[in-house]
């Protein structure tokens, strides 16, 4: 039974991807400070598995390698059709890739858009469906930014947004595995998703309209001027990001905006950004995820106490932090028309310029069949429908 | 300078070296941006009081000169503390990955050198013939493949014939000994070829240049007039002056044997040292950077010590 100190409207939602562990497992190590708990890593010791609930037990794992996994026969729900199965982990996409053509595995999740018509051609099964996923073009958005505080200005968030080619971006980068989007709650996510929360059309002339009306005519080199200075900017992105980047750069240089591209690992990009509360950087490319069925994560990331920790954006908003706050207690249909309201306000402040949400691809063998695609793909602590379902097809 | 303070100098050096790196080791991760705090505090609903509970947790609240000082306390002890990722103790993730990574890269690199020296010396004494020109165009077209290209290429050629990644085979339950041996071995095929593919091309060059500069000499000149065999020149004459760089070289490698090889470790999901760094650096996992660059740099600096008193004793030249 759980037990909350206030009302929570997605208690049921957060408790199915909580991991509950048996407090005759993890007793011993509460002893004294409790500081053998943090080092405590609940992994098969001694031919002996781990404690589970669930339809399959933990019976052998090499971190970072290999984890085995036999059938609980103490499951309480549908007894899977399997004996067992085994994860193997890659460090690399390709490796993988090979590894499921040579027969090696039976099945991939996630598998990188660029391989799918190379699985196909091959004779395997390319599973797809909507993701919670999204990604976007970050606008600095703190109050406190000291530099190119145009960029706070929503008609040049919205000019921007129609300088950029979200269909390129959806085919290009995902291969055309990707929906083009506007919102951070995706299609896939059924009720949630706000259908008035749409993407402004591609179009260069309106965003030179919006950027002309504001003031920042061209110079002679074709950019922009605003507030006495070039519209031209510094863009932290991934490695990975450099294609997307592209796309973005030849949409605002229509416009006469200028981009340069700053590559940084995640690690130092959040550093970059968050970096004297948020004042130093201007845009980032992003990705992120509503978080699961329950967009509640997606959100939590936009509120003013993130700011610090989990905001990529350095958006604060008093109004919108009210809407979060009650749909967190609010009842389910109130929490629906909540989220929606939250979705039109980050649409309308535009934190990130959602380009588009990219699919959930996963592959199997045809020796095999059962998979289900939960939102996370074919396995995910979301979903034992997978684990329950597949069998051998010969 | 006199030959009998030349070992006493080497080793001062050889320690000077290695504390001065202890220290830049405990700097040099602290001055990167971002931090395993900052990425572990990204949580739904996360608070300032978590962040200092994981920054007090880390030992990351103290004073930098507090936290040198219980770095290099541990350090004394042989404690390299215990990894931000995992909270598991930095010795034992070490000693796996270590144990995984040298017989992986020992072969690769014993192949290299064997066939390196091997086609070196010939190239040298065949200089000009077809067998030279081919030799040596493959030397520097494998030296100047990226090792990650070549382990990709690799994988493609050798698809269904050898394993694409990991160390074993994880659904062999209770494997005997010599399927447990064979099973390794098929997995470590592709990378140590990878790793052998890429030395060669530097091996092979440096030894051909060093024979071809020692069958320049007076002395060779003096062997032949003299009417010994050609293999008696190349054995006797040629090859005992030509193998001082190539110590050098051999020794060198020995040491760069920890530091695993980053890239054809991540192509291969191979669990060595190479991809622990890959790790802990995206994490910023500074016990475990700590640990793996000091031993690296144990490792660097040793083998180079040992190349430096190999290289007193061979060459009487030295430190006079």
């Amino acid at each position: 039974m759980l037990r909350y100190e206030s009302p929570v409207g997605n208690a049921l939602a957060q408790a199915g991807i909580v991991q509950l562990l048996p407090e005759h497992i993890w007793a011993p190590f509460a002893a004294g400070d409790g500081a053998g708990l943090k080092t405590f890593t609940n992994a098969p010791d001694g031919g002996k598995p781990t404690v589970s609930g669930g339809p399959f037990v933990l019976t052998q794992q090499k971190k970072d390698e290999f984890e085995q996994f036999t059938r609980n026969p103490d499951f309480y729900g549908t007894k899977p059709l399997i004996d067992g199965f085994g994860l193997k982990f890659f460090a690399n996409s390709d490796a993988m890739v090979t590894a499921l053509k040579n027969d090696e595995i039976d099945a991939i999740a996630n598998v990188p858009a660029t391989s799918v018509d190379g699985l196909k051609a091959a004779g395997f099964t390319v599973m797809s469906q909507p993701s919670d996923a999204y990604n976007g073009l970050i606008i600095n958005s703190s109050a406190s930014k000291a530099q190119n505080r145009e960029l706070l200005d929503p008609k040049v968030r919205e000019a921007f947004e129609q300088a950029i080619d979200r269909n390129k971006v959806a085919q290009v980068v995902f291969s055309g595995h990707a929906e083009p989007g506007a919102g951070i709650v995706p299609p896939a996510l059924g009720s949630f998703y706000n259908l008035s929360v749409k993407p402004r059309p591609l179009d260069p002339a309106k965003a030179n309209q919006l950027l002309d009306a504001a003031g920042f005519a061209k110079g002679a080199d074709g950019t922009r001027v605003a507030n006495g200075h070039p519209m031209s900017y510094e863009v932290l992105i991934l490695p990975t990001e450099d294609r997307t980047f592209e796309i973005v750069q030849a949409g605002l240089a229509d416009v006469g905006v200028k981009l340069t591209a700053r590559a940084l690992d995640s690690k130092a990009e959040f550093a970059a950004i968050s970096a004297n509360n948020y004042s130093d950087f201007d845009l980032a490319l992003g990705s992120g995820a509503a978080g699961g069925y329950d967009p509640d994560f997606g959100f939590s990331g936009f509120t003013c106490s993130a700011r610090g920790r989990s905001s990529r954006t350095g958006y604060c908003n008093p109004e919108y932090d009210q809407l979060y706050q009650q749909q967190s207690t609010g009842a389910p249909a109130q929490r629906i028309t909540l989220i929606q309201a939250m979705q039109k306000k980050l649409y309308d402040d535009a934190p990130v310029i959602v380009f588009a949400h990219p699919e959930q691809l996963d592959a199997r063998s045809k020796k095999w069949a059962g998979f289900t695609q939960a939102l996370g793909g074919i396995y995910t602590f979301q979903s034992i429908d997978t684990l329950t379902g597949v069998y051998r097809t010969n | 300078m006199s030959r009998s303070g030349y070992v006493p100098r080497r080793f001062f050096s050889a320690a000077l070296t290695i504390g001065a790196v202890l220290s830049l080791n405990f700097v040099l991760f602290r001055a990167l941006p971002g931090g395993a705090v900052s990425d572990l505090s990204q949580v739904p609903r996360s608070t300032p009081e978590l962040q200092q509970a994981l920054k007090h947790d880390f030992g990351l609240d103290k004073p930098k000169w507090e936290q040198y000082v219980i770095y290099l306390g541990r350090l004394a002890r042989g404690d390299l503390g215990v990894s931000f990722d995992d909270r598991q103790p930095v010795n034992a993730k070490l000693r796996t990955a270590l144990a995984n990574t040298l017989p992986m890269v020992a072969l690769g690199t014993t192949v290299a050198l064997l066939l390196g020296i091997t086609t070196g010396v010939l190239s040298a004494w065949r200089r000009g013939t077809f067998g030279d020109r081919f030799s040596t165009n493959l030397a520097i077209a494998l030296f100047s493949f990226p090792a990650q290209w070549l382990a990709l290429m690799l994988l493609i050629l050798f698809a269904g014939v050898l394993p694409t990644g990991g160390r074993t085979d994880g659904f062999l339950v209770n494997p005997g000994s010599w399927t447990h041996f064979v099973d390794v071995s098929r997995h470590m095929a592709l990378p140590s070829l990878t790793l052998a593919a890429g030395l060669y091309g530097g091996y092979m060059l440096i030894v051909r240049s060093a024979t071809l500069e020692t069958l320049g000499e007076d002395f060779i000149l003096t062997a032949r007039a003299k009417g010994l065999l050609d293999r008696t020149i190349l054995r006797r004459h040629a090859l005992r002056n030509a193998m001082l760089p190539v110590t050098t070289l051999v020794a060198l490698s020995l040491g760069h044997l920890v530091a695993g090889a980053i890239l054809v470790e991540t192509v291969f999901s191979w669990p060595g040292i190479g991809r622990a760094v890959y790790q802990a650096v995206l994490a910023r996992d500074y016990p475990v950077l700590q640990g793996a660059f000091l031993l690296l740099t144990l490792s660097v600096v040793l083998c180079n010590l040992v190349a430096d008193l190999l290289y007193f004793k061979l060459d009487p030249r030295v430190a006079s």
